[in-house]
């Protein structure tokens, strides 16, 4: 009998399966669980049979003729292969493809090819010893030349050297500039924050296609964070627009969590321009009428897979 | 009645039985598929031919292992097809870097350069294929594509994309999910 708490665990794990994307461990631990899980089985039947139809995306080539006949000499001086497929008794059509055959005779291993193979090393051992005379020839030429490329750097050292008493002044007159595009920037800031405040009503008005927005806020305070999430009417897709939140502290980011009925989700990472604005696309389960609501919490850079931080959004489904 | 007119699994019937035609037969069908995937996964010819002569010494020894109705046959021999190329590739990457511009190529499906040499296969799985992929919403199918194609495990993806882990993990599985399920309803015929 399966544990439940195992089949939690594993099902997340079973596309990364069937894409051969999982690392060792991973990889291990879903084989022994698929061993006594029917449902598991049964989906990964499912999500194998998606990988495999990314085969036919591929441009086709050709294998050259001659590997078909490779494959039967290998055949032929193979022991008989009921040996080999005695035994055998996998339940389920899960590739699990040892790094290499375990009895595989290779191509070489014919007389009249291991042959060409010796006469091919003999003649690789002269050209390797002539090829090693022309590169010692090839390498005191280069000496040469980086030598005189090091005496040229050097006079342009102290051309560089006269000029920074020029560029001292020069500073001077950058710093007044500075003040002036200082002052320009906080205009442009006004200017900013009224056209993402635009681009938020945009979003609402012209797709058919989502939600009634449903709001989120940071606090009651007037400049506290506040953020609206739409919802694509396939009920695959959001997205969570967000105004007035300060950027994450160093070394942190902001991650959107999706609670589902008993469950929480974790959504994308994101950071927000110098005017706290953002725009996170999500990923839904598919399955609206078991969405809840969503926040948002500080985390460690590179996003965790349970809730860590400080929430600074929320709000709820509609 | 000719190899030619057996089912993938009739033919995976004959092999147990250790009938040579049937694995030929096999080979003749499949052969190129497999050796176009690892080919463009690993960009070696070399390399290529030897996981394509594994995989079909694979078929050869293995076949009593596959369990009809557990899935379709082309499912189950890319599957292998695919898992001995992953080992091949990152035996190559092992302690490298590698760069994350390659996903671009992974993209870039609208390009001329993905177009199948066959006509007949461009008007049917290949066409059928990338409609359904490019259905995908683009955050899904840019997982899908890093992991499939460039080996990239779903801790190395979440690094890279600066994703959470389950998010990740939530975008393959959503991904694979529609791609099937898209399939399923574009494809008429009993196999891919």
């Amino acid at each position: 009998m399966t544990d439940p708490r195992d089949h939690q665990a594993i099902s997340p794990d079973l596309a990364g399966y069937a894409l051969d994307a999982l690392e060792d461990d991973a990889r291990a631990l879903v084989k022994k669980h698929l061993a006594g899980c029917e449902d598991c089985t049964s989906e990964l039947e499912e999500l194998m049979e998606g990988a495999a139809s990314l085969v036919f995306t591929v441009p086709t080539v050709a294998p050259p003729e001659r590997l078909g006949e490779r494959i039967s000499a290998a055949i032929d001086a193979e022991v008989p292969a009921s040996d080999a497929v005695v035994g055998s008794d996998r339940t389920m059509p899960i590739p699990d493809v040892p790094p290499g055959p375990a009895r595989h005779i290779p191509w070489y291993a014919s007389p009249r090819l291991a042959w060409g193979v010796s006469t091919g090393l003999a003649a690789s051992f002269v050209a390797v010893v002539a090829v090693a005379a022309v590169i010692g020839t090839r390498l005191n030429d280069r000496v040469d030349e980086l030598s005189a490329q090091v005496a040229i750097q050097e006079g342009n050292i102290d051309g560089i050297s006269a000029s920074l008493g020029t560029m001292e002044q020069d500073a001077k007159q950058v710093q007044s500039d500075v003040q002036q595009v200082s002052q320009l920037q906080e205009s442009a800031d006004t200017l900013e924050q009224q056209l993402n405040d635009l681009r938020w009503l945009q979003y609402v008005t012209s797709t058919g296609a989502w939600s009634t927005p449903s709001f989120f806020s940071g606090g009651l305070q007037p400049q506290a964070p506040q953020g609206m999430l739409i919802t694509h009417s396939d009920g695959e897709e959001a997205r969570l627009i967000i105004n007035g939140l300060a950027p994450a502290p160093t070394g942190s980011v902001y991650q959107v969590w999706l609670i589902y009925e008993g469950s929480v989700i974790p959504g994308s990472t994101f950071t927000v321009d110098r005017n706290g604005y953002a725009v996170v696309t999500l990923d839904l389960l598919g399955d609206a009428t078991e969405y809840v609501g969503a926040s948002v919490t500080v985390e460690p850079s590179g996003g965790s897979e349970i809730p860590t931080g400080v929430v600074v959004l929320e709000g709820t489904g509609q | 009645m000719e190899y030619t007119e057996f089912t993938d699994e009739a033919l995976l019937a004959q092999i147990v039985e250790q009938d040579r035609l049937a694995l030929e037969c096999l080979y003749q069908r499949y052969s190129t598929r497999v050796f176009s995937l690892s080919y463009r996964m690993l960009s070696d010819q070399g390399a290529s031919e030897e996981v394509t002569q594994d995989v079909f010494l694979n078929v050869w020894r293995r076949a009593s292992s596959y369990k009809t109705g557990r899935g379709k046959f082309t499912t189950w021999l890319f599957g292998i097809a695919h898992h001995r190329t992953i080992d091949e590739l990152r035996k190559r990457t092992r302690g490298k870097q590698r760069s994350v511009e390659n996903v671009d190529d992974f993209l870039n499906l609208e390009s001329a350069d993905i177009q199948p040499a066959d006509a007949a296969v461009a008007n049917s799985e290949y066409a059928t294929v990338r409609d359904a992929l490019l259905d995908l919403p683009d955050a899904q199918r840019a997982v899908i594509e890093m992991s499939y194609f460039g080996g990239f495990t779903q801790a190395e993806i979440a690094q890279k994309l600066d994703q959470p882990l389950g998010t990740v993990k939530t975008r393959m599985r959503l991904g694979l999910k529609k791609l099937r399920a898209a399939l399923a309803t574009k494809l008429r015929g009993p196999e891919l």
